[in-house]
């Protein structure tokens, strides 16, 4: 009875140890770990914490660190997940602004989030098109046939037609960037030493799903791709020999496609 | 108030009281019966209450039927059990019962309480003797060092369970369990056992627990522990009380029972803090502190975060201790601490607390880290005491760029040579909202986003339904034909046509006098029955006869073609108007 007290007790002791972490405490090891110059010790509490849970500032550190380490590619993708969350933030859209100049990745490449259309105001665009719709109708149907003259009546309804339009289109813009922002994937850089050169930093889009096929041309840590979906609407994926997965991405225009390793690439909304 | 299941009842009704027996000693119990002839249903009723007698307040109830010389009869019995108080003769007067729907008078009866017997005193000394005898077998003690406490001070106390070795304890069921709202006590720990303490020529094993007291409520309170443990009697009917264990040969043997231990009611003052000399950064803290402080670095970078330990070590409240406030600081921007506590984890009475600061220093060059003022309230002193941290110096320098300002110009390259971080915002020290998934909530899938649309469907479409279902054909048809009048109205005006003009006014006034009136075919009603309809609906005299002239000068017009230059058509019409306005308002 007593062994099985004491077994209990050292292993709750031990979960405690293992498991007991929470993202908080993480967030600050990182942020200590970052002021003693262990950068690489600060991300990999701050990626530990982003296994459990997200905030703005998590990502935004991380994204600050990655930059540091002048990996700009997780940077960016980093900066993107902390906009997800506070896609207001002036200071976060300048940084990733900034690092998208410094990793010189061409003008169109790479997606930066436009905060009016952003996926995150969906639900506002959406709720501002039903409540107008519905006030109108409801407006309409109460008021305007004894009480407005005919020319009131016109001005109101072309008012409430061009509202409903204006936030339709709204609705419209912000579900597309939603449904595009499911697919898109951030090429990230390979894990290389420090001193190779920067076209060895460039991810080919292969013709065929394996390391050995040719490439249709390459990619540059930190851009935007959108993978391809397959008739059940999943991202169409293809596993090689090794049981590594292989997804077929394009660019936005669709002027770049090709075939990418699951380790090449993040996903934005991934976990 | 009594009441139950219903049995038919016959005969007639007859209603007896009595005590059984009528005559007993104070420390005996007697019955109170009423006995009701020839009902088997529950009667309803109050026993009055008699000074002196406790009488219970669930009656046990008897029904019984039998023949009586070839008869048949029922009766229906209460009785009530009787504990006197005192000594005496004590009578239930007279009362009233309902039985079978009817009101029955229930006689007096008189119960005679005689001094107890020497009987009843040997049992009440051998009761005594025994709860005696179970006080000094287990009781519970507590002791504190002080004979009062300031509100919320928390001071170290001891509560001892003292079990007579001879007392076949299996286990201790409950923790003592304090009682007195004026305190609050720290969770129990394991005990401290001792063996062997000998009190009284009896010797025992005493729990000891060390916890921590913190007075909550000033004033007098009181204070006082019960707890259960479980020990071992002979015999399955008998209370420890009745047949205890310590007369009993075979004790340790036979069934466990639980037995309830309750420690004296302790009186102990809190008082309150006194005011003055109260420091205004006094956040609660009592006892006997020592602050001290510590930072991590003492060279950083513009940006870069510094931890500042501050710790306070000594004896007192810690549990209640808030984090000291980090004082204003142009140079330095503080998160809230962490807090970490080394020491007596149980009692948290003695040890360390530590609150670390994360600090970002704002500005480079040679700062100082501010000391931290620590404000306590000493008990033993009775005075509010300071205790304050030391300065620290902290070098923070600018930044990277502005250490090599003039390092010349390297080939240019698509990237440049070494990024600054400077240019990069700053790390943030505190986390912010949590949220479980990055994912972006969609409304389309949302039931909520659904629910509002069908509000809304629905909402509109039962005020269509409702404006529908109030619309009035007939009505309608009126008002059309009025708006196309008031264009012909208009048009014979322009014309400075009067035959028209009269004929039109008149349909227009007797469609609006229908319209108002609720008549189907006003056009077919002569002026005066229009008149008598305005009437009717009370619209006022001038309105009325304003009407009538109007309606007279169209009749005329129209039957007898007086000549209409006496009065301009456009004053006639601007009479029309108003007086068509006036019939509408009061619609």
């Amino acid at each position: 009875m007593k062994i099985s007290f004491y077994l209990f007790c050292s292993l709750s002791l031990l979960s405690g140890f293992l498991f007991g972490e929470n993202p908080d405490r993480l967030f600050y090891d990182a942020v200590r770990a970052e002021a003693n110059g262990e950068l690489r010790n600060a991300v990999q509490f701050y990626q530990e914490a982003a296994t459990q849970s997200h905030s703005a500032n998590l990502h935004g550190n991380l994204a600050n660190l990655y930059f540091k380490l002048e990996q700009y590619g997780r940077s960016i993708l980093h900066y993107r997940k902390a906009l997800l969350l506070r896609p207001d933030d002036r200071e976060l859209k300048t940084n990733l602004a900034f690092a998208i100049e410094i990793s010189a990745i061409p003008t169109g490449e790479t997606s930066q989030p436009d905060s009016s259309y952003s996926p995150s105001h969906l639900w506002g665009w959406s709720l501002a098109l039903s409540l107008v719709f519905w006030a109108g109708i409801i407006l309409g149907i109460l008021v305007i046939p004894r009480t407005v003259n005919k020319s009131s009546a016109w001005a109101f309804s072309f008012l409430w037609i061009t509202l409903i339009g204006f936030l339709g289109w709204g609705t419209y813009q912000a579900n597309h960037a939603s449904v595009l922002l499911a697919r898109e994937v951030i090429v990230l850089e390979p894990q290389t030493s420090p001193s190779q050169d920067e076209k060895s930093k460039h991810i080919p889009l292969r013709r065929f799903a394996g390391s050995g096929s040719s490439a249709n041309t390459t990619v540059q840590p930190g851009e935007s791709l959108y993978l391809d979906l397959d008739e059940s609407g999943k991202p169409k994926a293809h596993p090689n020999n090794s049981g590594v997965l292989w997804y077929l991405a394009r660019s936005l225009e669709g002027s770049k496609k090709g075939w990418l390793r699951e380790d090449e690439f993040s996903k934005i909304l991934e976990n | 108030m009594l009441a139950g299941p219903l049995v038919v009842a016959q005969a007639n009704i007859r209603v007896e009281s009595v005590f059984e027996p009528s005559n007993i000693s104070l420390s005996n119990a007697a019955n109170y019966k009423i006995i009701i002839h020839g009902v088997q249903t529950n009667p309803l009723g109050s026993v009055p209450q008699v000074s002196g007698l406790n009488l219970s307040n669930s009656p046990r109830i008897f029904r019984s039927a039998s023949f009586i010389n070839g008869v048949p009869s029922i009766k229906t019995e209460l009785s009530f059990e009787v504990r006197p108080q005192r000594e005496g003769s004590f009578t239930v007067p007279s009362w009233k019962i309902t039985a079978e729907g009817k009101k029955y008078s229930v006689p007096a009866a008189t119960l005679q309480v005689l001094p107890p017997s020497q009987r009843d005193l040997a049992r009440q000394r051998e009761q005594q003797q025994q709860e005696q005898d179970l006080r000094e077998a287990a009781f519970l003690e507590f002791s504190i060092p002080r004979p009062f406490l300031f509100k919320g001070e928390s001071t170290s106390a001891k509560l001892s369970l003292f079990l007579w070795d001879k007392l076949p304890v299996t286990r201790i069921d409950q923790l003592p369990q304090k009682t007195g709202d004026g305190f609050s006590l720290s969770s129990l720990g394991q005990p401290e056992e001792q063996r062997n303490v000998v009190r009284g020529n009896k010797a025992y094993s005493v729990f000891n627990w060390k916890v921590g007291l913190t007075g909550a409520l000033s004033g007098q309170n009181e204070l006082s522990f019960t707890t259960a443990i479980r020990v071992r009697v002979k015999g399955s009917k008998n209370s420890p009380f009745g047949n205890p264990f310590f007369s009993d040969p075979f004790f340790g043997f036979g069934r466990e029972q639980s037995l309830e231990i309750k420690s004296s009611k302790y009186k102990l003052e809190v008082r309150d803090l006194p005011s003055a000399g109260r420091p205004p950064n006094f956040q609660g803290a009592i006892g006997s502190f020592q602050a001290s402080s510590s930072i991590d670095l003492d060279r950083v970078s513009l940006g870069d975060p510094v931890r500042l330990k501050f710790a306070i070590e000594g004896s007192g409240n810690f549990a209640a201790m808030p984090a000291p406030n980090f004082p204003d600081s142009e140079s330095f921007r503080a998160g809230p601490p962490a807090f970490s506590f080394t020491g007596d984890n149980l009692t948290k009475l003695q040890g360390t607390q530590t609150f670390e600061y994360v600090l970002t220093p704002l500005t480079a060059g040679l700062l100082e880290v501010p000391p931290i003022e620590f404000s306590y309230f000493d008990p033993i002193q009775e005075k509010y005491q300071f205790s304050s941290s030391m300065p620290h110096p902290l070098r923070v320098d600018p930044g990277e760029k502005w250490a090599q300002p003039q390092e010349p110009i390297v080939a240019q390259e698509s990237r440049p040579e070494r990024i600054s971080t400077k240019d990069l915002f700053q790390t943030e020290s505190e986390p912010g909202e949590w949220k479980a998934s990055l994912a972006v909530a969609r409304p389309f899938s949302s039931s909520a986003f659904w629910i509002l649309q069908v509000l809304g469907a629905t909402l509109s479409c039962g005020l269509l339904f409702w404006k529908m279902k109030k619309r009035d054909p007939k009505r309608d048809a009126l008002i059309k034909n009025e708006k196309l009048l008031e264009g012909k109205l208009n048009q014979s005006l322009k014309l400075m046509d009067a035959t028209s003009f009269y004929q039109t006014l008149r349909k227009i006034l007797s469609i609006r006098i229908g319209r108002v009136c609720n008549h189907d075919k006003p056009s077919a009603l002569s002026t005066s029955e229009l008149v008598a309809l305005l009437r009717k609906k009370n619209f006022s005299t001038d309105i009325s006869d304003q009407t009538e002239l109007l309606l007279q000068t169209c009749d005329n017009q129209e039957y007898a073609a007086e000549n209409a230059s006496k009065v301009s058509l456009q004053e006639q019409f601007s009479k029309a108007e108003k007086l068509l306005k006036q019939l509408g308002a009061k619609r």
